[in-house]
């Protein structure tokens, strides 16, 4: 995959966010994963925003299955990320908090990542 | 608004390479425009559009352009005659390197009112913070229209009698003189929202009190 995302690339809606610095296929069960992980950090309080969705359906031919006779069926949705792309974002916790939250999100899921803020889309000194 | 001074280059080339090679020398390549000029391609030295942009983002730039057949050949420089006055329209940057990669100058005259953006500044914690209430922003910037010297760098808006189901709209605002807000009175700013509880998945475990509210969402599993 060639290019880096086009747009969200910063910090819109919460506080903070969580980053792609890797272009990969976001797996539905991976983006649930990533949300139960990050609820269960917060505990209480707080908004979890994703703005990534699994729109494109992967298709997959049956296990010992001869070549041909067709497409394969749909075996899961993706979505497709692009270094830069903002997934996930945060607001009404302390920074210290959402840095562990955006941690342990970030394990859940196949490219590397780091924490992103609202700030960061001011000048870099 | 604060005026500040920026040395700006006219430049030739244009395009991918030459722009790459002027970020390598630390400038960044951009362009001015407005209403009845022309638009003008130029470079900047990002240390000096650091600076600029140090003094927040409502701020005048006069502008000092250097020709470009004057520039580099170290002979007399011709100073291109009146200055000129600018504001910044865009800043681009790189998506993960946040380098600056491409500055949008709107040059305007100063006795003519523009649109600008303004950022919302919340003064003071909402009452209903105690009680759980999240901070929610709807906007957080607003357009006004004004002359560029009375754009204000930001507008307050007190939030600390803000309980929870309370919102604040844009007539909450208070514009200084001769400073119109652009929006609907009636659109909502910022809300103080409770903490919703989610419903838990079967095989979950309970948690203890609500748990964070969350927007947007994977498709089913198939």
């Amino acid at each position: 995959m060639t290019g880096k995302a086009k747009g969200q690339t910063t910090v819109h809606f919460g506080d903070y966010g969580l980053q792609a610095l890797e272009p990969g296929w976001i797996t539905s069960r991976q983006i649930e994963a990533a949300r139960i992980a990050m609820t269960r950090k917060i505990k209480r309080g707080g908004k979890v925003w994703i703005n990534i969705f699994p729109d494109k359906p992967i298709t997959k031919k049956p296990a010992e299955t001869r070549m041909g006779s067709g497409k394969g069926s749909p075996d899961q949705w993706v979505a497709v990320v692009r270094p830069g792309r903002v997934m996930f974002e945060l607001a009404g916790v302390s920074e210290e908090l959402a840095r562990e939250a955006i941690r342990v999100a970030s394990h859940k899921l196949p490219v590397k990542c780091r924490f992103a803020t609202r700030e960061d889309g001011g000048i870099e000194g | 608004m604060d005026t500040i001074k920026l040395t700006v280059h006219e430049r030739e080339e244009t395009g991918d390479g030459p722009a790459r090679r002027l970020r390598a020398r630390g400038m960044v390549p951009g362009v001015t425009y407005g209403k009845g000029k022309d638009p003008m391609a130029i470079s900047v030295a990002l240390d000096d559009l650091k600076a600029a942009m140090a003094h927040g983002h409502n701020v005048i730039l006069e502008l000092d352009v250097v020709g470009a057949a004057e520039d580099g050949k170290g002979g007399a420089k011709g100073r291109a005659k009146a200055p000129r006055y600018a504001v910044v329209k865009q800043i681009q940057l790189h998506p993960i390197k946040r380098r600056v990669l491409h500055v949008d100058l709107h040059e305007v005259d100063l006795g003519l009112e523009i649109e600008a953006p303004v950022i919302i500044e919340a003064v003071g914690t909402p009452a209903g913070v105690a009680d759980g209430g999240i901070i929610e922003w709807e906007r957080r910037e607003v357009t006004v229209k004004a002359r560029p010297a009375d754009i204000p760098p930001v507008l307050e808006l007190d939030v600390s009698r803000l309980h929870i189901g309370q919102h604040l709209s844009v007539a909450a605002l208070s514009a200084p003189a001769g400073v119109t807000i652009l929006e609907e009175p009636d659109a909502v700013l910022v809300a103080l929202v409770p903490p919703r509880v989610e419903r838990a998945a079967a095989g979950e475990e309970a948690e203890e009190g609500p748990e964070p509210e969350v927007v947007g969402g994977s498709k089913s599993e198939e």
